[in-house]
């Protein structure tokens, strides 16, 4: 992965509001993988997305997208970024089909063919006026506006919030799909880590507009635990290294971090029947970056 | 450019459209009549009535904003420039729709260059200025959003369009102003620099909404 070129790649970018700071983030994602944003409400999610797009002008800090600045080249980036927002906004008294047609006209590698064939895929009538849409068929049209250009990278922000679960999975496959398939890579913020769990290879947790972890997800899940144990069983040493400590039946638990290096010294107690351990999900591990011990 | 300014076209072109129908009444009465060239009064009826474009203006910016259009357009590879652009081409045809219409029907009227030349010199000043008039208003809906800025628009547009009424009885009768005096500017050289210098303004005011929807980006 290491060799492998940069389609994004932010450094040290700040913004500031009244009251929040995205706090000189750096992050990078290599060509044809999908990273996950992950963090709370309020963490910095939208305003990183929003800088990738120049929606939102940084104050500091380097940003490459498709290897251009977006500062300097929006409309360039835009042309070939894929961007579903939060919200989606279209003329609500145009039709599907208007709507696609004035979209086309703006991006230089329009594919009308692909674009009808999303419709269909996506059973939206091309009649039917925008704001007729339901939550959903506003999410898969935003989405086939955005796969008709071939863009080189998709951006989306939230994108499966308040969808059921059905139309989230399909977007989640899609997405899944046109990454493996055709190489594309894809930046998908989410406070559902559900979604990143399913579908991401990259996850980087951003907290109080803070990058505090980023990672590859299969080597994040290796390396974070949740150990259970009884009371003697771990030395002081590890259990001080424990967040989200808790006491109950079996003993006590806490989550652990760094699995991969203190494995060999657990071996003894899980023979016995002293300590447990079990995998945690991106959810934990969020709470435990947010909360600590 | 001309995809956004098919999108933006509806209330300019609808606006200047209507106007001239309702303007028609007017044109027949002078017609039957008979111009008096000492007399402006079918262009200054005429006239003032551009200024329900800023109407247009107005209609269009509310659905825009209804519509969420700006943050539509955002996602899309277009530079903010050319929504200005596009918009800033809107209101100059539609204004250029209505002074037109009024030139042709001036022309139906009377073909005499005593009347037919500052009668449509009238309806171009106005024009200019309504031109001028929009655009800083258009700098204002950029700078602060149609939300908060849209009723001064609506102010503008009923002061504007009932500001002859008191600019004859407070400003030129008690002076003495006659019509034919009004006429003599629009005889003369200077409201073509005046028509100039109008829209040498407007185009410098377009430069300056471009900042100002970049800075709002921001």
């Amino acid at each position: 992965m290491d060799n492998t070129a940069n389609i994004l790649e932010l450094k040290n970018v700040q913004k500031r509001y009244k009251g929040f700071a995205l706090d000189g983030i750096s992050l990078r994602l290599p060509q044809g993988y999908i990273l996950g944003l992950i963090g709370p409400n309020g963490a910095g999610k939208t305003t990183t997305i929003k800088i990738l797009m120049n929606m939102v002008k940084r104050e500091s800090g380097e940003v490459q997208v498709v290897g251009l600045d977006p500062k300097k080249n929006a409309k360039q980036v835009k042309n070939k970024v894929g961007y579903l927002g939060e919200e989606q906004y279209f003329y609500g008294n145009k039709t599907v089909a208007w709507t696609g047609n004035f979209v086309s006209a703006f991006y230089d590698n329009w594919d009308t063919n692909i674009f009808q064939s999303l419709l269909t895929n996506f059973e939206i009538s091309r009649t039917k006026k925008t704001r007729e849409l339901s939550k959903g068929m506003k999410v898969r049209f935003s989405l086939a506006l955005a796969l008709s250009h071939h863009p080189d990278l998709l951006i989306l922000d939230e994108p499966t919030a308040g969808l059921d679960p059905v139309i989230r999975r399909e977007v989640l496959e899609l997405l899944q799909k046109k990454s493996k398939n055709e190489g594309k890579s894809v930046i998908i913020s989410s406070h559902i880590t559900d979604d990143i769990m399913r579908i991401a290879d990259l996850v980087a947790f951003l907290i109080e507009g803070k990058i505090v972890l980023t990672s590859e997800k299969d080597e994040l899940l290796s390396s974070w635990k949740r150990i259970h144990y009884k009371k003697g069983a771990l030395g002081s040493d590890i259990v001080n290294t424990l967040t989200r400590r808790k006491d109950h039946a079996f003993g006590s638990s806490g989550v652990t971090d760094r699995y991969l290096k203190i494995k060999d010294s657990l071996v003894q107690g899980i023979t016995e029947g002293v300590i447990k351990v079990e995998n945690v999900n991106l959810d934990d591990i969020l709470i435990s970056l947010v909360k600590g011990v | 450019m001309l995809r956004l300014m098919k999108k933006f076209s509806f209330w300019y072109i609808l606006y200047p459209v209507l106007l001239l129908v309702f303007g028609l009444p007017m044109f027949n009465h002078d017609r039957l009549t008979g111009p008096d060239p000492l007399s402006l009064s079918f262009a200054i009826y005429l006239a003032p009535m551009i200024w329900l474009v800023l109407g247009a203006m107005w209609s269009h910016e509310q659905m825009e904003s209804k519509a969420n259009g700006y943050a539509f357009l955002r996602i899309l590879p277009i530079e903010p420039a050319l929504i200005v652009k596009a918009k800033f081409a809107m209101l100059f045809v539609a204004v250029a729709i209505y002074v037109a219409g009024c030139c042709i029907a001036f022309a139906f009227v009377s073909t005499n260059p005593e009347y037919l030349i500052p009668s449509s010199a009238y309806v171009i000043v106005y024009g200019a200025i309504c031109l001028v008039v929009a655009a800083l208003l258009y700098l204002g809906i950029f700078r602060h959003g149609f939300s908060r800025f849209g009723k001064y628009i609506l102010i503008a547009w009923v002061v504007l369009l009932t500001s002859p009424i008191p600019i004859r009885i407070l400003i030129l009768k008690p002076r003495g102003i006659s019509d034919s005096e009004i006429m003599q500017f629009f005889r003369g050289p200077y409201w073509i620099i005046g028509t100039t210098a109008c829209l040498m303004g407007y185009y410098l005011l377009m430069k300056l909404a471009v900042k100002k929807l970049y800075e709002r980006h921001a």
